[in-house]
Parts: C-alpha cells; sequence; structure tokens
C-alpha cells in the first residue's frame, strides 16, 4: 500500500474532486455510487471498490475538502430506496482542484500532488 | 427477474454485509452506522443501475464481490484509524483495553504451555509403547491423556474473549493432571527425569510448587475475568467503542 506523505492527496481523490464537481454542477450534490459510476466511465474501467471510495471521501470531507449530509428520510422513502450521503464540494476543495487543473496545464507530463496547507489546501 | 429480487444479488449482499459488519465491530457507533447505511445504499444503487443496463444478477454480483474484495485493505485500514481515533480519545479504555490483552496472552501462554508438556509425554508414551519399554493403556498414560485433551479444551476456551473466564477455570484441572502424571509417567520413560528425581532432594517439593503456581495462576485469572468484573470492563470498553 503507498504511504501518503502528509498534507498530500493521492490521484483518486484528485479524481473524486473531479468528479464531484462534474456531477455536482448536474445535481446539487453527488453519492457513493454515482461518484463510482463517474469514475468508471471517465476510465472505461470497473466500479471503484467500496473500501476504497468511501474510505476517500471519508478523508475529504476530514479535510474540508468536501461536505457531506444525509438525505432527508422521507424523500428516500418516497422512491423506495436507502438514504443517500449527498456530498458537496466546498470552496477549500473547489481552490484545490482549481489549482491541481492550473498545475497540470503549467506541466502536462507530469502531475504534481496538491500540498494540503495547515489551513486549507493549496498547491506546492 | 429484476438484479435487487435475483438470488445471486442477495447473496452477494449478505456476504457484503457480513464482512462490513465485522470490520466495524468496536467502531464508534455513528461512525459505524454511517459506513453500513452508505454501503447499503451503494449496492440498492448498483441493483438499480445494473437492471436498467440490463446486466445479468450474476455479472452484478460478480461486480458487488468484486468490489468489496478490492476494497478489503481499505476497509480494514479505515477501520483501524477508527479505533487508534476512538482509543486515543479515551485513555483509560486504552490501558484497560492493553493490561487485558497482556493478561490474556499470559494466561493463554501458560495454558500452551501445560498443553505442550501433555503431548510431549504422549509422545514419549507412544515411543515407549512402540519399542516395548512400557505395557499400552496403563492408568498412567490415560490419565496423562485424559488431562492432555482437557488441556486443549481448556486452551481453546481461552482463545476467545467470551469463554476465557471458563478456560482460566477450566485449566485448573488439567494443570495438576497434566504436571502430576506427566511427572510420574516420564520417571520410568525419561533417564532424565529419573535421575533428577533421586539425585534432586526438593524435587517433588518443585513440582508440587509447579502445580500450586498453576492453580493459582489460572484461578487468579479466572478472578480477573470474573463475569462482574468483565461487565464492568466491557462497559469502560463500550464508553470508548472498543472491546476489551
Amino acid at each position: 500500500m503507498a504511504r501518503r506523505r502528509p498534507g498530500t492527496l493521492f490521484p483518486l481523490e484528485l479524481s473524486i474532486l473531479d468528479s464531484g464537481l462534474s456531477l455536482q454542477s448536474a445535481q446539487g450534490s453527488f453519492y457513493g455510487f454515482a461518484l463510482a459510476k463517474h469514475l468508471a466511465g471517465a476510465s472505461d474501467s470497473s466500479l471503484t471498490a467500496h473500501g476504497t471510495l468511501y474510505k476517500s471521501l471519508a478523508r475529504l470531507v476530514e479535510l474540508g475538502i468536501l461536505d457531506a449530509a444525509w438525505e432527508d428520510a422521507a424523500i428516500a422513502e418516497a422512491d423506495g430506496r436507502p438514504r443517500r450521503r449527498l456530498y458537496t464540494v466546498t470552496g477549500e476543495g473547489e481552490r484545490a482542484h482549481a489549482r491541481a487543473q492550473a498545475a497540470v496545464a503549467a506541466e502536462p507530463t507530469t502531475v504534481p500532488r496538491p500540498q494540503i496547507a495547515p489551513g486549507g489546501v493549496s498547491l506546492a | 427477474m429484476s438484479v435487487a429480487t435475483s438470488m445471486p444479488y442477495h447473496r452477494a449482499v449478505r456476504r457484503v454485509s457480513l464482512w462490513c459488519a465485522w470490520y466495524t465491530r468496536g467502531v464508534d457507533a455513528d461512525a459505524a452506522a454511517n459506513r453500513r447505511d452508505e454501503l447499503a445504499s451503494d449496492l440498492h444503487e448498483q441493483a438499480t443501475w445494473a437492471d436498467a443496463a440490463g446486466q445479468s444478477p450474476q455479472a452484478v454480483a460478480r461486480s458487488i464481490l468484486g468490489r468489496a474484495g478490492r476494497g478489503a485493505l481499505a476497509d480494514l485500514s479505515w477501520s483501524h484509524a477508527q479505533r487508534r481515533r476512538v482509543a486515543l480519545a479515551d485513555p483509560i479504555a486504552l490501558r484497560v483495553r492493553r493490561v487485558e490483552g497482556l493478561a490474556a496472552s499470559l494466561v493463554l501462554l501458560a495454558a500452551i504451555a501445560v498443553l505442550g508438556v501433555g503431548l510431549y509425554v504422549l509422545v514419549r508414551v507412544a515411543a515407549g509403547v512402540a519399542t516395548g519399554l512400557i505395557r499400552p493403556g496403563s492408568g498412567t498414560s490415560i490419565a496423562v491423556l485424559v488431562f492432555t485433551a482437557l488441556a486443549a479444551c481448556g486452551v481453546l476456551l481461552l482463545a476467545r474473549r467470551k469463554t476465557r473466564f471458563i478456560g482460566a477455570l477450566w485449566m485448573i484441572a488439567p494443570s495438576v493432571g497434566v504436571i502430576h502424571y506427566g511427572l510420574f509417567q516420564l520417571y520410568s520413560l525419561s533417564a532424565t527425569v529419573g535421575a533428577l528425581m533421586f539425585s534432586m532432594p526438593g524435587w517433588s517439593l518443585a513440582s508440587d510448587a509447579l502445580i500450586v503456581g498453576l492453580v493459582v495462576y489460572f484461578a487468579a485469572a479466572a478472578i480477573w475475568w470474573w463475569p462482574a468484573r468483565a461487565a464492568r470492563a466491557e462497559r469502560v470498553g463500550a464508553r470508548s467503542g472498543a472491546k476489551v
């Protein structure tokens, strides 16, 4: 298992940010399976593993990059399904994403990992 | 038939749910509930999506089990981090857990040692019978066999948290039997033990002291794990979200 340098994001976490922003712009928020589907579609691969996906989402919530809230139970009940945990990308998350994209544009062959400053997210 | 009502899907969901219940045990109740509910939602959404995409129930079940399998290490890592966080937030519970773990290991080690002595004597008995040194089915060798079997049961009982108390009590009898009859049996089988018995004036006292020591040790362990005390420790563990 890859060891994380303190204050860095894994490539999957960057992909989650990317997909999350796309889904959020279309639907206002996103949930675990929608994200897994979007990630699989983006890379044309199988669905992300449960453990990998939800561990990454939990970490992004802890870092303040994502916000999470349970869907209203009444809505889920009306649709006849379990309630979803809805995620939104926070302002900090949007800034981290913008900085990552700028870094990719500046150096297209290598993708630097964004550094997380104590008070927020920034790219070194 | 839709994916959601198919047997392969339900079997896969049951397995993933059991796995989830296992790795979320001892985790903070809210974090565990969040993970379980989120997973339940994910599994339902996948079935709905697969139905719309025209996937077979078998393919969906394979995909679900594959996702669970590929994420197992991440699940364990998440679970470990959650437990550690809870433990660090409550140092008293962490200390209780460590002491409990140490006590359980030491008692189990002693029980395994008693079992080892019994098995060693039985091997020597089998070798003695094979070479005609002793007659088969002697009362002493049968006693060693019975007490060794009891020691094996004791080790199994001690290995499980829920049966540690009974295991510690149980081990008192095989400790006496294995050491007493085992040494008696070795007297006729082992030149070393025979020589020690004759040359060491305190041999009998030493073997009796070993037996008494083991009895006191296992009795103390049983008192340590006495149900009322264990329930109190369980409450401390529950407060921290960790099992002791």
